[in-house]
């Protein structure tokens, strides 16, 4: 077992011996590195300023990936193995700004610079990944870092202009030495880490394989720990004190991503944005509620799975795979256990989860000829915001326009992501030309009691809940409903004043 | 004077910012005997401290001391003015969040451990949180503030129509991205040194001394820049410099505060929100016959800076509009919940937007475009032949006025009319999306209220290589003012941008300052900083002139050159040489104080303003009516920014408080249960505007007229605040948009979040 965190600091290898395993990255950086290039503007990942680059090994594409993150959240051992590169590290030895950091100066997109460095290490990021930053680009690669000073316009305009650089004139001297120390780090020994800290003693496991995860989980009462967005939270905020972590991150088997003509298979150490790339061409609107599931630095972090499994009322993304009939594979040493996600969701803070078992992955079934699978989600703000009332519908009609297939679920309207089972009852057999609204809103008041707080009342809700189903049943008839969110206004313009005029 | 300034130097410290060397209070290295302090603050909002057992976080591992009120040696107090801001709650507390004791421990991480073992117990009171209750209860701060003109009274009977109405004001948080901030250092003797995230850095000095009880010369205060303030950190930032102020003196070792998110948001102050009714009356034309406001604010625990805040609201009401009989009425509630403060605006947003809400309401009653009522009723430009004289409810005379010109030439440019009338031919065709457009304009005076805050000192060295230091008492905090300020020394010398160093603003150097506040940091430090430049410049050309054996007058300081009778002689760096060779003194103070200016505070009478700062904005929505979620689409800006000394750092500042003012309308909503905690106190529930919320189709203009009419430095004008107001045509928009749907007027209350503008309809 090796003790000592290796990774890779703005291109220097540093052994960094045993530490706290609740420090985290950010605090490390600021702290004992003296880089306080990275800020801290909200520890919870909501805000940016601490935004670094890390280099990290994708098991599903056997390669390395460049992605901005939250350094706030991230526990500093969860880095091993990996490169980051911060802000200061950006600029030449000799002092030379780096195209990105050149933008933002000749951009005039600094004022009081404080959230400025996380800008930069996110622009970087979108660089390092040779993304073309168009506008709708552009804010979703900077849609988790806040500026209160700007008016975002500048910022936007440093984007264009690295998208400017042609990708081949793109320098990428760091990321080749980077890459190799990524992927040679995988031969390395496991790392266990074991500190003592007054009383307790503090642990971090990452195993690499199933076996030894399995092992540690049944032999100690470890928290698991995937992606860190809500753990992070929980050390943060809540200032808890957590004393075994048991990374699954590295575990090989589960960083496994499968598609067949089924379905999809999602590991539970694949993060959102994994998913979110492979599932796009397949599920539209689903990749449109992933765009707006937190933001770059929470995707590339966050895992589908360690989302579902804490059982999150934040959990903005569940609701659709309860729509689409998803299903949990639950292991506990092995004994393995199937069920409907559905069902895995039982009250606030409670999951079908049993002694020693966790959630091994989830599976999605594709659509099925005939079905159309639409979601809405309505928030305070578009982007990096939680659902007030989020909506999901699978729904299919036979050839006579009446309803075969209405799976629904909410988010929002409980305190658990849930499926709407009376009015998917009431629905089935229904003409899609005419749904019956009246009896829709009464089985809605029948399936949900949705409350009133920070993001939205029980009657806001409860509207909501009945509209977003009239959108989709009016989308399916073939009389779209413009929808707002990430759409070009130009053409929601358009598009609705054509609506009208084909409609009568 | 320098007249001639107008280039886009990139920000003083952008290359620092991007490297990420630019550096915060909270970046600043520190001894390894530096302590940390972490709060404990009342989980309750009204009540007694009927117990508090803290022995468990003394005894916690790694606490070095724990300090409540009892460990003040002087004033228990940071308040800015009126004395009722305890620093530490003694017996009783005022709201959730205040601030009862200070953890000092070696780590922050051991803090955290040991703020959880504190025992405090309260004996409860039913809270006033809601502007609703404490008009139920009465428990105005003080007596009403009004300001009228004219007769309301009678002039309201025999006005021909009559419109009621009231609208309700959110609040808003600053949201600046540096927490608030506080280093305290120990020095010789009871010297102590603070460094602060402070926009007034002299009012912390006192409030230092106050509470050390300690002359003023002992404490001294150091501003480098903060991470954003927008007025949150005037007199907010107080607190927290005098907390590590009070845990030095008790430990001799250096102490560091750093609020993280939720407790910044808990502990401090907001944009006030408002309750405000109007009554108008007009006459078919839409002419405004009389008006009475009441603005019902709610002001939180205590005073702070709400009076002055309550004034320039009352002298804002009216906005752009000529109103011969007007009475405006400021009720200053107080309640628990933390104290508000400033906050870009000052209450004039407030006032603004209420006029504009009368205007709108007048506009629907009549069936009239309301830009056709807004023109009815602007003041005169002060180009219009045979103007007649027009003076404000609080008897200013408005002798620079430009609003009619600059409106009608951004309705040109925006395409207004023919806009308005497609939207309309639109809303009437479309599904379930329908659009909007409003014009407004912003009329905003310069100056600080108080006569005495308007004055400003500056320092200036030359060295003996040209290369020279500029001090003065401004601060930065991201608007651009050091960079404007260091332009203005450069011209006056005639050299490069880069040979002047500005440097941190510290109360050893330019002593009794104001704070950087009410857009006025530019004309007051810029002008200050361009007198010491000049007294030195002039001794130089003296001496030089003896030298050379002509007039000093003769003697040119451009391009880093010093040039006699058009002949290059020498760069300026030998001309210092010389100079300092021939013993001329190469550094002086400026000073500068607002001329022209005065104010009678008990009648509410006078100038108080130096001049007033005119901008229109266009501005264009797109809502879903069946969820109310709603997008900016286009925004068209003409803004007067007199002449301008920067035009990018100009742009920025109508960029960045357009967009603060589109959050402050739309969907940043400040929520507090009925005990009175803050529901959102963190970004999570917190919601600024992002990158995407941005309209995408953006013009703005500067108002090209003939720079400002008062003598202000290059002939500019401030711009700190005034384009916040801009945003209020985003507002006007959805009511236009809402309008097309319905007879009944919308009614909308602020902020307009998708939930409002769905159940507007």
């Amino acid at each position: 077992m090796r003790e000592d965190i290796i990774l890779m600091m703005n291109g220097e290898i540093e052994r960094i011996p045993p530490v706290k395993s609740d420090l985290t990255l950010m605090n490390w950086l600021r702290n004992n590195k003296n880089l306080t290039g990275t800020k801290e503007g909200c520890a919870e990942g909501d805000c940016g300023a601490c935004t670094v680059v890390i280099g990290k090994y994708d098991y599903t594409s056997k390669g390395v990936g460049w992605h901005a993150v939250n350094s706030c959240i991230l526990f500093l051992p969860m880095l091993d193995g990996c490169s980051i590169r911060t802000v200061e590290g950006l600029a030449s030895h000799a002092g030379e700004l780096h195209p990105v950091q050149n933008a933002f100066v000749e951009n005039h997109a600094s004022q009081c610079g404080f959230c400025t460095p996380g800008f930069v290490m996110s622009l970087y990021a979108g660089w390092c990944q040779s993304r073309n930053l168009d506008n709708a680009a552009i804010d979703d690669l900077f849609a988790g870092n806040l500026c209160r000073c700007t008016g975002y316009r500048p910022i936007k305009q440093a984007a264009f202009h690295i998208n400017n650089i042609l990708f081949e004139e793109r320098d990428t001297d760091y990321r080749d030495e980077e890459e190799k120390f990524i992927v040679e780090n995988l031969e390395r020994e496991e790392l266990s880490i074991k500190v003592k800290h007054l009383d307790h003693q503090i642990r971090f496991d990452a195993p690499r394989c199933l076996q030894s995860f399995q092992e540690i989980l049944h032999t100690h009462n470890p928290l698991i720990l995937a992606g860190g967005t809500d753990i992070g939270l929980w050390v943060t905020k809540k200032h808890m004190e957590l004393f075994h972590f048991l990374y699954l991150g590295n575990v090989k088997e589960l960083n496994q991503f499968e598609e067949n003509e089924e379905g999809f298979l999602i590991g539970a150490a694949i993060t959102h944005e994994v998913a979110m790339q492979k599932m796009a061409d397949h599920f539209k609107s689903l990749q449109e509620l992933w765009r707006r599931f937190g933001s770059e630095q929470v995707r590339a972090s966050g895992t589908v799975v360690g989302n579902i499994a804490n059982g999150s009322p934040i959990a903005d993304i569940s609701p659709a795979f309860i729509a689409l009939g998803a299903s949990l594979t639950l292991n506990s040493a092995g004994v393995v256990r199937v069920i409907p996600i559905d069902s895995f969701f039982i009250s606030y803070g409670e999951q079908d989860l049993r002694e020693g078992e966790f959630v091994q992955s989830i599976y999605i079934p594709k659509l099925k000829e005939n079905e159309v699978f639409q979601s809405f989600k309505i928030s305070r703000r578009f982007d990096q915001d939680i659902s007030a009332v989020m909506g999901a519908f699978l729904l299919a009609a036979d050839n006579n326009g009446l309803l075969q297939k209405a799976e629904i679920a909410y988010g929002g309207m409980a305190a658990i992501p849930k499926a709407a089972l009376n009015l998917s009852k009431l629905l089935i057999g229904q003409d899609i030309e005419n749904p019956p609204i009246a009896e829709c809103r009464k089985a809605i008041e029948a399936d949900f009691q949705p409350i009133s707080d920070v993001r939205a009342s029980r009657e806001y809700r409860y509207d909501m809940a009945l509209n977003l189903l009239v959108k989709a049943i009016y989308n399916l008839a073939g009389k779209p409903m413009s929808y707002l969110a990430g759409a070009d206004i130009q053409q929601v313009i358009n598009t609705s004043f054509v609506a009208e005029h084909k409609n009568g | 004077m320098a007249e001639r300034i107008n280039t886009p130097e990139f920000h003083d410290s952008a290359e620092l910012h991007v490297k990420g060397r630019a550096t915060y209070v909270d970046d600043i290295p520190v001894p390894s005997t530096c302590l940390h302090i972490l709060l404990g603050l009342s989980k309750i909002a009204s009540g007694e401290i009927s117990k508090m057992d803290l022995q468990g976080v003394r005894d916690s591992p790694g606490i070095m001391d724990v300090i409540t009120a009892k460990d003040i040696p002087g004033k228990n107090d940071s308040s800015p003015i009126f004395g009722d801001d305890p620093i530490f709650a003694e017996n009783e507390v005022f709201y959730d969040g205040q601030v009862i004791f200070g953890v000092i421990a070696e780590t922050l991480e051991s803090a955290k451990v040991a703020i959880k073992k504190a025992k405090i117990e309260y004996l409860e009171k039913p809270p006033i949180i809601t502007l609703e209750q404490a008009k139920l209860e009465k428990t105005l701060l003080c007596a009403p503030k009004t300001l009228s003109r004219g007769d309301f009274a009678t002039s309201i009977k025999h006005s021909n129509f009559l419109v009621e109405g009231e609208i309700s004001i959110g609040g808003q948080e600053h949201f600046y991205l540096e927490g608030q901030a506080a280093l305290a250092l120990p020095k010789e003797g009871e010297d102590i040194q603070i460094y602060v995230s402070s926009q007034h850095p002299t009012e912390v000095q006192h409030k230092v001394a106050d509470v050390l009880g300690l002359p003023l010369h002992n404490v001294t205060i150091e501003v480098r820049r903060m991470g954003g303030a927008f007025g949150g950190k005037e007199s907010q930032a107080n607190l927290p410099a005098c907390i590590v102020a009070i845990a030095t003196h008790k430990t001799g070792k250096p102490c560091k505060l750093v609020y993280d998110r939720d407790d910044d948001m808990r502990i401090t102050g907001k944009r006030h929100d408002f309750i405000t009714s109007y009554k108008v009356g007009f006459d078919e034309n839409g002419l405004i016959q009389a008006l009475r406001f009441q603005h019902d604010m709610r002001c939180g625990m205590s005073m702070d800076l709400s009076s002055a805040i309550a004034e320039r609201a009352l002298m804002h009401s009216e906005n752009s509009y000529h109103i011969q009989n007007i009475e405006i009425v400021a009720n200053l509630y107080k309640t628990n919940t933390p104290s508000n403060t400033a906050f870009r605006g000052f209450g004039g947003p407030q006032g603004m937007l209420a006029m504009e809400r009368v205007i709108d309401h007048i506009a629907h009653f009549l069936k009239l475009d309301p830009l056709i009522i807004r023109k009815r009723n602007f003041y005169a430009d002060h180009q219009t032949r045979n103007r007649q004289v027009q003076r404000t409810p609080y008897g200013q005379i408005v002798n620079d006025c430009i609003i009619n010109d600059l409106v009608d030439t951004l309705e040109q440019t925006s395409n207004y009319k023919n806009r308005r009338q497609e939207i309309e031919n639109f809303n009437k065709l479309s599904n379930n999306i329908k659009r909007g457009i409003s014009l407004t304009p912003v009329k905003f005076g310069i100056s600080f209220n108080k006569l005495m805050l308007n004055q400003a000192g500056a320092l200036v060295h030359v060295y003996s290589d040209g290369s020279v230091y500029l001090n003065h008492g401004g601060t930065e905090m991201g608007q651009g003012l050091f960079t404007k300020i260091r332009k203005i020394v450069a011209e006056t010398f005639g050299i490069d941008f880069q040979k002047v160093k500005i440097s941190a603003t510290d109360t050893n150097k330019v002593p009794n300052t104001s704070a950087t506040a009410a857009s006025s940091g530019t004309d007051l430090n810029g002008m200050a900083a361009y007198f010491a430049a000049s007294q030195i410049k002039d001794r130089m050309a003296k001496h030089l002139g003896d030298l050379y054996q002509c007039e000093a007058s003769d003697v040119g300081f451009s391009d880093g050159k010093i040039i006699i009778f058009d002949k290059v002689q020498m760069t300026f760096s030998q001309a210092a040489e010389k100079c300092w060779m021939g013993r001329i003194s190469l550094s002086s103070t400026g000073f500068y104080k607002t001329p022209d200016i005065h104010w009678d505070p008990d009648k509410r009478k006078g100038r108080p303003f130096y001049y007033f700062v005119y901008g229109a904005a266009v501005s264009e929505i797109i809502i879903d009516t069946l969820t109310g979620e709603s997008r900016v689409v286009g925004v068209d800006i003409l803004h007067d920014v007199g002449r301008s000394i920067n035009p990018a750092i100009d742009r920025g500042q109508i960029e960045g408080g357009f967009v603060q003012g589109l959050g402050w309308l739309s969907m940043e909503e400040l929520v507090y249960a009925n005990n009175g905690t803050l529901m959102t106190h963190s970004p999570a529930t917190y919601k600024i505007p992002t990158c995407s919320d941005v309209p995408n189709n953006w013009n703005i203009a500067f108002y090209e007229g003939q720079g400002n009419l008062a003598e202000t430095i290059n002939r500019s004008k401030a711009v700190g605040e005034p384009p916040f107001m801009l945003a209020i045509s985003v507002f006007f928009a959805y009511s236009h948009a809402l309008s097309c749907l319905q007879v009944k007027y919308p009614n909308l209350d602020s902020p307009a979040t998708a939930e409002r503008l769905y159940f507007a309809q």
